[in-house]
């Protein structure tokens, strides 16, 4: 791996991280298998794209796409709530919905390039390039990943944040102790897709290009992500988890990286999805050999 | 004063599996009172209790505690009135976090919760207090998981968090049925204390005729979703369990007569 492999897979790891935030908010905290992330991720790179080659703002296209991905996860604990549809399901239905809407974001073209617009990315890196040379985007996504954990962990460790994770814990005791279960679940998956659409946005403005394929395999990453995370940095402290979530993003990132470029076994980028459900078939079945040695 | 109206609730109306589970069940709850509740499997007992917290919707009746028609309004919209310890050890706390976040957790019940950080020093050291009255050693280990403690200290626990914000009735719904008969008495020892002590009004039930009798000022049995019998005061003194089982038994002469 060389310094620009090197560099990559930070970058990409760090973008990646904001899906497994949002997928252990959905798959952890509130215990609610959520597969509306393989449509909110490229749902948020085709907000941006479109906002950003009509000439909007890019912090405001990147806004906008956080919010598009929230009502996305809106959507998905309405219909499983107040609908009654099981969460897989109601998760399918939002996220098939998705692709189609996502074209028509991109006004009925599967992908688009801003490839000479500016980006938040660019933008940030054009500031950030005197200090940091060609580490500047990994000392932008640092400072933005960090302050996003940041955000997180007191979120969580907030008196809403507590009603949040005794929800999904145990929704019995939660409506017991007066917190509205239906709602923390609305409130949480908006959290998460929004993440997960933010992620997306980055990652479009980071490559330029918005595509609508961009979003299979979304939650097989960030569930890799959060799983390596424990595996790695088994803890019952909540800060250590939303960090775990971060560093096992990296992790499957690393991976994936070494993969490609291994010589010999001749993988290609179209295995990229190939590479990422070995991880994390390799992720759960390591874990649960760990968990049986323990037990 | 909670006072339960004319009370119809039925589980798989018009099918095959139809049951009737509360049947026209009136009942007034005076303030102060500690009701044991008894009455075989099926008599509505837990329905009862469920039906209180809004749990469970009733279809046909009225609800009412201190003047506030609670009738219609959902388990979480009631918690600022009602409390309840589960008969499941499991089912009153939440595994996955600490002792001290389930406590904050309780704290707040009926007041609404911010964003503001929900443990700090100050409160911490009020659930270490708190903590402390249990005698289990547990003030010393607020930041443990609640998943490491046993059912029975999981149990006082949450008998403590059922009782740390403001209430208008207790429900208690056979509390020690899962616990061995050391750490019952322990926990039923606590509840007395703590009904005692706080001046609470409390319904309880119970498949122990000794705990329905030995506690509590006042005691109901439920049959077929009604209350049949309602017994205070001297002539719940004079009853002894036999003349409990007695009660018993002529219910279930009375069904075989209507069988036979």
């Amino acid at each position: 791996m060389n310094i620009l492999q090197f560099t990559g897979a930070v970058e990409m790891g760090l973008i990646y991280s904001l899906v497994a935030l949002g997928v252990f908010l959905s798959f952890r905290v509130l215990q609610f298998p959520d597969l509306t992330v393989d449509g909110s991720f490229p749902l948020g790179a085709a907000v941006t794209v479109s906002l950003i080659s009509v000439g909007m703002n890019p912090i405001f296209a990147t806004l906008v796409a956080f919010m598009a991905g929230a009502l996305a996860g809106l959507t998905t604990a309405i219909l499983a709530t107040r609908f009654k549809i099981t969460d897989l399901i109601a998760g399918i239905i939002t996220m098939t919905a998705l692709y189609s809407i996502n074209i028509r974001v991109m006004q009925g073209r599967p992908n688009v390039s801003i490839i000479n617009e500016e980006t938040l990315i660019s933008q940030l890196k054009t500031i950030c390039r005197p200090l940091f040379d060609s580490f500047a985007l990994v000392a932008v996504l640092i400072l933005l990943v960090g302050g996003i954990v940041l955000l997180c962990y007191f979120f969580l460790s907030s008196h809403y944040g507590l009603a949040l994770r005794a929800t999904g814990n145990n929704a019995r005791m939660a409506r017991a102790n007066g917190i509205a279960d239906r709602r923390m679940i609305h409130v949480g998956l908006a959290l998460s897709n929004g993440l997960v659409a933010l992620g997306g946005s980055l990652f479009s403005q980071e490559s330029a290009f918005g595509d609508v394929n961009s979003g299979i395999g979304t939650l097989v990453a960030g569930l890799s992500g959060v799983i390596l995370g424990e595996a790695f940095f088994p803890s019952s402290r909540l800060i250590v988890h939303i960090i775990a979530c971060v560093l096992g993003a990296l992790a499957d990132r690393f991976i994936i990286t070494i993969a490609l470029n291994m010589d010999g076994i001749g993988l290609e980028p179209t295995d990229l999805n190939l590479i990422r459900a070995v991880i994390l078939a390799t992720a759960i079945i390591l874990s649960n050999i760990i968990k049986g040695i323990k037990s | 004063m909670i006072t339960l109206n004319n009370i119809h609730l039925t589980f798989a109306p018009n099918t095959v599996r139809e049951k009737k589970a509360l049947a026209d069940l009136s009942l007034q709850i005076n303030e102060g009172d500690f009701i044991t509740v008894i009455g075989s499997n099926g008599a509505g007992k837990s329905t009862l209790l469920n039906t209180i917290s809004g749990e469970y919707i009733a279809d046909a009746g009225s609800i009412l505690i201190d003047e506030e028609d609670v009738t219609r309004l959902p388990a979480q919209h009631r918690a600022h009135v009602v409390a309840r310890v589960f008969q499941d050890p499991l089912a009153g706390t939440c595994g996955e976090l600490t002792i001290s976040e389930n406590l904050a957790l309780a704290d707040r019940r009926g007041f609404r919760r911010g964003l503001g950080r929900a443990l700090n020093s100050k409160n911490k050291g009020y659930y270490k207090d708190l903590l402390a009255h249990l005698n289990l050693g547990l003030e010393n280990r607020l930041d443990t998981s609640m998943s490491l403690l046993s059912g029975g200290q999981r149990q006082a626990v949450s008998l403590l968090m059922a009782t740390m914000s403001p209430l208008k009735i207790l429900l208690l719904d056979e509390h020690t049925s899962a616990l061995d008969p050391k750490t019952a008495a322990f926990v039923m020892d606590l509840t007395q204390e703590v009904i005692t002590e706080k001046k609470l009004t409390a319904l309880m039930v119970t498949h122990s005729l000794h705990q329905a009798l030995h506690y509590g000022n006042r005691t109901i049995m439920l049959h077929e979703g009604k209350v049949i019998y309602d017994i205070s005061g001297p002539e719940r003194e004079k009853m002894t369990i036999e003349d409990v089982m007695q009660l018993f038994s002529n219910k279930l002469d009375d069904d075989r007569l209507i069988l036979t």
